[in-house]
């Protein structure tokens, strides 16, 4: 149970001269959703981002430290970034579906790893919805474009796609904040069944829910890692200042 | 894990592929540089670069070549040229951009465009049809190919360069600065005429360089409408000038490489090289008003 | 208050009359030449074959002409700007390199028609005649396919950043390469951008003249190949109007002008169908 997916050893990182993560030292259960929250600009974002290295795709990024996913450094040089990819799946702000039809959105990702196979891809198309919870809204229409959803199911399309893929750990960087509250609570209960089978990492700008889904929360600022603690305690007990002014609302 | 490297091997790979593909673009550049010069070299072997551009005698069978007659006619129509076709672009930017209901705006824009995209040889074959006939009418002369001629075509050939592109550089300019000059009382026309085209000043005076290069390297139409006589424009009075024909740099090149060898076929490439120089100076200028216009904003 | 308004006034009717001059220039263009041209376009003028003394003589060889330029330059182009296109928006840092590149293609788009032309026929007519048979379609069109290569790649790279950067993320978060996102997600999502850019380089690739004249030369029968010399329409329009003398000629320089005002009209027109097309799509 207490497994650690994530060890995270002196990060920091740099968009140029600008330091955006400072010598971050945080584990990340296995099999547990972690809320990270903080005020904009804080590097939640960024941490999330490291974690499948998509900072690569930025110019001027330079990160120091170690980050250790099942004992290996996945900051190394060696790691094969597109393999690292397919193990941590990724969920982003606004739904991104390609213009593509529903099925070729799920099919996507195996068919880059070279699944050719009708059969297998049928069954994964229908598992992964299935897990999403997306199934029985599109078994009729997987041939549609996937932009004629509605954006409360194509970010559940997008969560399917990242499944898809089998991945061990699921990043979603504020996965709701694009959506409705009825779409919203729909994800919600989502995460709640994924995290038997996956690891999840969640930035959020809602208190709420961070309190809602999360069993650990990360709590940022400028940079840093103020406090990290069980979201029970983050949110009954916190021992830092900063953290019980942010959950309380008085900054933000 | 065998898989993942091939995977960014062929990555590599394509990067390479399409970064060759990419340098074709700078190595035609320098080709087009380094042939066009080699090309003209010769002639400075036979005749001293002065004499060149100052002389206006130009006689391939006597090997006397001087080009100063075709560019005072390409000065000539150049300018004519934009003193009309500006203007007009100008104004019907403003139209376009401020003015028009949507509508309306699009259609013109998109007769612009139209404009834009008819073959050089077609306005030279109007002009010939058209524009020489009511110009001969309309001065009583002997002929209607003329200078003036030319340059009443080139000013509807670069009304499309000047009309796209001030319209985009008026569109740009932020609605916060209407709202900032009609809030202090001003007129709308107020507005556009000393707050947006102040504003827009960088980009309307690159599309009335832009404008300016295209009526100087335009050939075809020139060539049909400009009489093409081998002889320098008499300047003083300026309308002698302008209602005799003439024959301006790029219609020397395309009317007589066909034919010309040695010496001849360099002073012609030679007469390229001039024009492009021209065009590099316009490009240069070009360049300073843009930088300028980004350290304004 | 009474000056303000008759200032304005003036300047309103400045910019009347010169957008009135803008368009009417335009409509008396294109009816002055249809009126006098559709007329005399038949079938026998589309499929017959040319000759300076015969007066039912067609356009037959610089419509063939005309279409072989277009397809050998666009073969030769589209490719080369596709992945030039690629190279500086998907690959390209801003360095010294990327500066040159840019540099470079900006250039090309300021070298007048007729310096092309003379690079033209030193280069591909001359040098390299073993290869092209001098005058030839393959040397003009090698020509023009430098001479659009600016347009294509600006056209092209601005499809490319409509395409928006989440799903580039989203493919390279689900573990796909860097080739595979290219070709199954920008590309495709870009086609009808690159499309329209195709188009719009027909339409400069049938409009030019000045260098074909230096490089394919103007042998008015039909090409046998690419190795053959050729004329297009506009080329064909400009022998017409500066040589043809007979009404009959007249006529047919009319007729040939109405052809390539009909093309040209045609694609601009799809250009803008294209473009709707794109924005429903997005929007």
């Amino acid at each position: 149970m207490e497994d650690i997916k994530f060890e995270v050893k002196h990060l920091n990182l740099y968009y140029g001269d600008f330091q955006a993560l400072k010598d971050l030292n945080i584990n990340i259960k296995a099999n547990r959703v972690t809320a990270l929250i903080g005020p904009s600009g804080c590097g939640k974002s960024t941490f999330l981002r490291t974690l499948n290295r998509m900072n690569d795709l930025v110019d001027g990024v330079k990160i120091t430290g170690e980050i250790n996913m099942d004992g290996k450094n996945i900051l190394s040089d060696k790691i094969n970034t597109i393999d690292l990819r397919t193990k941590v799946g990724m969920v982003f702000q606004k739904p991104n579906p390609f213009p593509m039809s529903i099925y070729d959105n799920i099919a996507y990702g195996p068919r880059c790893q070279g699944v050719k196979d009708k059969k297998i891809l049928d069954e994964i198309v229908e598992s992964s919805l299935k897990a999403a919870a997306l199934w029985d809204d599109v078994k009729d229409r997987l041939n549609k474009n996937a932009l004629g959803m509605s954006g409360g199911q194509q970010q559940r399309l997008c969560i399917a796609r990242a499944i898809a893929m089998k991945p061990e750990v699921i990043l979603m960087d504020e996965p709701t904040s694009a959506l409705d509250p009825i779409a919203t609570q729909k994800i919600e209960e989502l995460i709640d069944i994924l995290k038997k089978d996956y690891t999840i990492l969640i930035v959020t700008h809602s208190m709420q829910q961070a309190s809602r889904v999360s069993d650990d929360t990360a709590f940022f600022l400028l940079g840093e890692i103020v406090e990290f603690d069980s979201t029970l305690n983050i949110f009954s007990n916190p021992k830092n200042k900063k953290t019980e002014e942010y959950i309380t609302g008085r900054f933000g | 894990m065998k898989r993942m490297h091939s995977k960014l091997r062929i990555d590599a790979i394509f990067k390479t592929v399409v970064f060759f593909f990419t340098c074709i673009s700078v190595i035609a550049l320098a080709a087009i540089l380094i042939f066009t010069l080699l090309k003209a070299l010769p002639l400075f072997k036979e005749v001293n670069i002065i004499e060149f551009i100052t002389s206006d005698v130009w006689s391939p069978s006597t090997e006397q070549f001087g080009i100063a007659s075709f560019v005072v006619a390409s000065i000539l129509t150049t300018i004519l040229a934009c003193l009309i076709g500006i203007p007009v672009g100008l104004y019907t930017a403003i139209f376009i951009s401020e003015i028009a209901p949507k509508k309306i705006a699009s259609f013109v824009l998109f007769a612009v465009e139209i404009l834009a995209s008819i073959p050089s040889v077609i306005y030279g074959f109007f002009g010939l049809t058209v524009m020489v006939p009511f110009v001969q009418k309309l001065f009583n002369i002997r002929s209607g190919t003329t200078l003036f001629t030319a340059s009443l075509i080139l000013a509807l050939m670069i009304l499309p360069t000047v009309v796209s592109l001030s319209t985009s550089a008026l569109k740009a300019v932020p609605k916060t600065i209407d709202e900032g000059s009609l809030a202090l009382g001003a007129t709308k026309m107020q507005t556009i005429m000393k707050t947006k085209i102040p504003y827009a000043k960088s980009g309307i005076l690159t599309s009335f360089l832009l404008g300016l290069g295209r009526a100087l390297g335009e050939t075809m139409a020139v060539m049909l409408v400009a009489g093409n006589a081998n002889m320098m424009p008499q300047l003083i009075p300026i309308s002698e000038a302008y209602l005799n024909g003439g024959r301006t740099l790029t219609g020397n090149i395309i009317m007589e490489l066909a034919y010309a060898s040695g010496t001849h076929e360099a002073a012609l490439f030679a007469t390229g090289v001039v024009l492009f120089i021209f065009v590099c100076l316009i490009n240069i200028i070009i360049l300073r008003v843009k930088r300028k216009g980004v350290a304004h904003s | 208050m009474k000056k303000r308004t008759i200032m304005d006034g003036i300047q309103y009717l400045f910019i009347f009359l010169a957008s009135a001059i803008s368009i009417i220039s335009l409509v008396v263009i294109i009816v002055f030449v249809l009126r006098k041209g559709l007329s005399h376009v038949s079938w026998d003028f589309l499929t017959n074959s040319f000759s300076p003394s015969d007066p039912n003589s067609g356009i037959l060889p610089m419509l063939v002409g005309t279409l072989y330029t277009v397809g050998v330059t666009l073969l030769i182009a589209t490719p080369i700007s596709i992945c030039s296109a690629l190279y500086l928006h998907e690959y390209a840092k801003a360095n010294k390199i990327t500066e040159v590149i840019r540099f470079a293609i900006d250039g090309l788009a300021s070298v007048p028609s007729i310096v092309y032309g003379l690079f033209g026929f030193s280069l591909f007519v001359t040098i390299l005649q073993p290869f092209t048979n001098g005058y030839s379609i393959l040397s003009g069109s090698l020509t023009l396919s430098i001479m659009i290569l600016p347009v294509l790649i600006k056209t092209i790279e601005e499809t490319l950043k409509t395409i928006p950067n989440e799903l580039r993320e989203a493919s390279y978060a689900l573990g796909a390469s860097k080739v595979q996102t290219i070709f199954k997600v920008i590309l495709p999502t870009s086609l009808n951008g690159i499309i329209s850019a195709i188009i719009l380089a027909i339409g400069r690739i049938v409009s030019e003249s000045a260098p074909l004249l230096l490089t394919a030369g103007m042998v008015y029968y039909m090409p046998e190949g690419i190795f053959s010399s050729s004329r297009t329409l506009t080329t064909h329009l400009y022998y017409l109007a500066s040589e043809g003398v007979s009404d009959e000629q007249r006529a047919q320089a009319f007729a040939t002008a109405t052809i390539l005002i009909l093309v040209i009209v045609a694609l601009n027109l799809i250009v803008k169908l294209v473009a709707r097309r794109i924005q429903k799509k997005v929007g």
